[in-house]
């Protein structure tokens, strides 16, 4: 367990201010509370950027589980269309949802259940063959949610016609259409129990989250777990997942196309880039529809660190701009120039360091995931 | 021999006086029925201390060294069945060539009857050093096959079973319990050793305490906690408190000090300690009793502590992470066993096991609903971890 000891830091920056003539600009401590409503910005972060992604997530795997219906009930060209259309569309809500990965999300382990890449699927054929597992069991993750929706959507047969002979009666259709149809009642089931976690009509984690309990940034704060989760996002599963560990840069330069998020649908960059698009207004304190409220970069302005504030600002954009130089199907993109794919890996990692270190630093929060035990 | 307030106020002067001139100054002597508690653990008579467990600091040593074994089962490389056994039984008096040290002193007869009955270390050690030749061979770990997990923080591996439970944490934190928790709660706190029938007035045969002390003392060298421990212990010394000790630590600090368990057991211990020399027993009961409900405190919230990690590792993606973390959870429910004044059920302790932490025990069948129940029966069988339940 680690103790926070940061004390010594905004004692130090208050000599500094009491020998610095005025108007110097000093990067502030994350304690100057006085000049910036964190209560306002943690409000804002609440009810109108993680509020609405859970409910978002929800009304999209509503409706991806009525399509999901639709086709058990007649599998033909359409019904798969607008099946493989809800998905896409449930994928895309979830990149904004997934910033949000502590509290509800993390006791309902809804991450690892609704997004674990590359699908094994090995074990969706034998589960599809058995009809017994649980899918909300650690070793079915990778047989389960979203990718493994994918690949019962595109990837269990050579092409379209062959995939809806397999789903049709008679060729072991119903245990086909049954694990299509479990699968979308977990992702159901688990995007509107998250969701029913944050409301006041249900856990009012949303509550919890704004007391005066969980203010300051201490390990449990609202502010410090908030932050965690969003670098943790951040750094392993935009920086790393959907592009670093794909395009080889975590394994010794060898290329895994297969790694991609959506590599049966083709859209991974797509989603890469609209993960992206929300962890940047995630910091600007901006919700889907462009409102711009309090957040954590006017917590960075009030506490005298515009610079770094720019600077964030600008590596997100330049990592924007490499992500929309990559293709989908980015495993294709992989496969035949991986060099745009690499250059978006260092521009993310640039924004890495930044938020990792810096603006951590100066918010006063401390990264804990990384925190090992030492036994 | 009792001294008058007279004398001892006298003596007490006398003291003070002299005091100046020598170093150490013994006002509290044998018989004085008067003792404060003092502020750490240590008690004198005439002059000398009075504390020792030199056995109970031997076993603590040993188990230190049969992790630091285990762990290069971790690292890849194989373990022998017969070196654990050697090691748990203090073959030879050092452990069969493989302890630092020598000592007439064993684990293994130490062990919680029940766990020996059912040779439970014994078959961990088998298992162990089977599954470690899958380990040597490079074998990643999945459901149905033993063999090494990769922690992802540190890119470590560790070495589990076929059900995904770390053997070097089933051994080091199963032996905390069989043994060193086993035997402070199943006998040294017990009658047979302090209770009113013990000798408390004549010096064990050539020793400077009374059978009495000397089992107190036993059970706070199990404890494994330097003299002067306390709450909010600083990080520079946090390497003192080891293996229950270290835990009570682990758990002391959260939320400004709520739980706050190094101190409450730590005063239990000197009280109680302080009863004794004042044959005091209405005050050794009341302390007996806190240490028995703050030790199992202990195990239940380092559970929690260790189910909010994995619920933590899950999520962040990291499986290594979170089966070393589960492996420690299991065997802090384990040792929630070993008090016979236990307020968990065994009926709890093993839904938990072979239920909550996966069907069957087989963690990669665990879901965050079983993880959830787990914690939620914690919390309810222990109230105490209710406010802190997020923080732990």
């Amino acid at each position: 367990m680690h103790r926070l000891k940061h004390f010594a830091l905004p004692l130090l920056l208050l000599l500094a201010f009491a020998v610095l003539p005025a108007g110097c600009d000093l990067a502030g401590s994350g304690e100057s509370e006085s000049d910036f409503d964190r209560a306002a910005m943690l409000r804002n972060y609440g009810e109108n950027l993680a509020l609405p992604a859970f409910e978002a997530l929800k009304t999209e795997a509503d409706e991806l589980q009525a399509a999901a219906a639709a086709f058990s009930g007649e599998q033909n060209a359409s019904s798969l269309a607008d099946l493989r259309e809800e998905l896409k569309h449930a994928r895309l809500a979830w990149q904004h949802a997934s910033l949000y990965s502590f509290g509800p999300a993390e006791m309902r382990l809804l991450r690892p259940s609704l997004n674990t890449y590359p699908v094994d699927t090995a074990q969706v054929e034998e589960n599809i063959a058995s009809g017994e597992y649980d899918l909300g069991a650690v070793g079915q993750r990778d047989a389960a949610g979203f990718p493994a929706m994918g690949y019962m959507l595109y990837g269990l047969e050579e092409d379209d016609a062959a995939l809806l002979e397999r789903y049709r009666a008679g060729n072991g259709g119903e245990e086909a259409l049954q694990y299509l149809s479990d699968l979308a009642n977990q992702i159901q089931s688990l995007a509107g129990a998250t969701l029913a976690d944050w409301q006041g009509s249900g856990g009012d984690y949303l509550g919890t989250f704004l007391s005066e309990e969980r203010a300051g940034t201490d390990k449990g704060s609202s502010l410090g777990m908030m932050f965690n989760a969003y670098v943790l996002h951040f750094e392993r599963f935009l920086r790393s997942g959907k592009i670093g560990i794909p395009s080889g840069v975590l394994s010794a330069g060898v290329p895994r196309p297969r790694a991609t998020e959506a590599y049966y649908g083709g859209y991974s960059a797509e989603l890469a880039l609209a993960n992206l698009r929300a962890v940047r207004r995630f910091f600007r304190g901006e919700d889907t529809e462009g409102i711009d409220g309090p957040g954590l970069r006017d917590n960075l302005q009030a506490a005298g660190a515009d610079e770094l504030a720019s600077e964030i600002e600008a590596k997100m954009q330049e990592a924007e701009n490499a992500l929309q130089g990559v293709s989908d199907p980015l495993s294709a993109q992989i496969e035949n120039d991986n060099e745009p794919v690499l250059d978006a890996f260092t521009r993310l990692q640039d924004v890495v360091s930044l938020v990792k270190a810096d603006m951590a630093s100066v918010l006063g929060v401390t990264i804990t995931y990384q925190d090992n035990d030492g036994d | 021999m009792r001294l008058s307030k007279f004398l001892s106020t006298t003596s007490f002067f006398t003291c003070l006086l002299v005091s100046f001139a020598f170093v150490s100054c013994d006002v509290l002597s044998s018989g004085d029925d008067n003792l404060q508690p003092p502020d750490t653990y240590e008690f004198t008579r005439d002059g000398a201390s009075s504390v020792a467990y030199p056995g109970q600091t031997d076993r603590l040593n040993m188990l230190g060294e049969m992790d630091a074994y285990l762990g290069r089962g971790d690292d890849g490389q194989t373990l022998s069945e017969q070196v654990l056994l050697d090691m748990y039984t203090n073959a030879g008096g050092d452990g069969g060539g493989n302890f630092s040290f020598t000592s007439d002193r064993q684990l293994a007869n130490k062990t919680f009857a029940p766990d020996r009955d059912e040779q439970l270390f014994e078959n961990l050690f088998a298992d162990a050093a089977a599954a470690s030749q899958n380990g040597a061979n490079g074998v990643t770990a999945s459901d149905g096959t033993a063999g090494l997990l990769v922690r992802e923080n540190s890119g470590n591996t560790i070495l589990v079973d076929e059900k995904g439970r770390e053997f070097g944490q089933l051994i080091e934190k199963g032996l905390m319990g069989a043994v060193f928790y086993n035997q402070i709660f199943n006998v040294y706190l017990t009658d047979a050793r302090i209770g009113p029938d013990v000798e408390n007035e004549d010096l064990a045969e050539g020793a400077n305490y009374t059978p009495k002390e000397h089992h107190f003392d036993e059970a706070f060298g199990y404890w494994g906690v330097p003299v002067d421990f306390q709450s909010d212990w600083p990080e520079d010394r946090e390497d003192e408190p080891r293996f229950w000790g270290h835990y009570s630590d682990v758990v002391d600090n959260v939320r400004d000090g709520m739980l706050g368990t190094n101190s409450t057991i730590m005063d239990a211990f000197i009280r109680g300690r302080t009863a004794i020399v004042n044959k005091d027993e209405a005050a050794l009961d009341e302390q007996v009793d806190i240490l028995y409900e703050q030790l199992e405190l202990v195990a239940a919230a380092t559970a929690v502590h260790y189910i909010n990690d994995t619920l933590g590792h899950l999520s962040a993606g990291n499986t290594g992470e979170a089966f070393h973390t589960l492996s420690e959870a299991w065997a802090f429910v384990n040792a929630l066993k070993y008090s016979p004044r236990r307020a968990i059920t065994v009926d709890q302790i093993e839904t938990i096991q072979n239920s909550r932490f996966g069907q069957n025990g087989n963690f990669w069948k665990v879901t965050a609903d079983g993880l959830n129940q787990a914690k939620s029966t914690l919390l309810n069988v222990y109230p105490d971890l209710e406010p802190v339940q997020d923080e732990l």
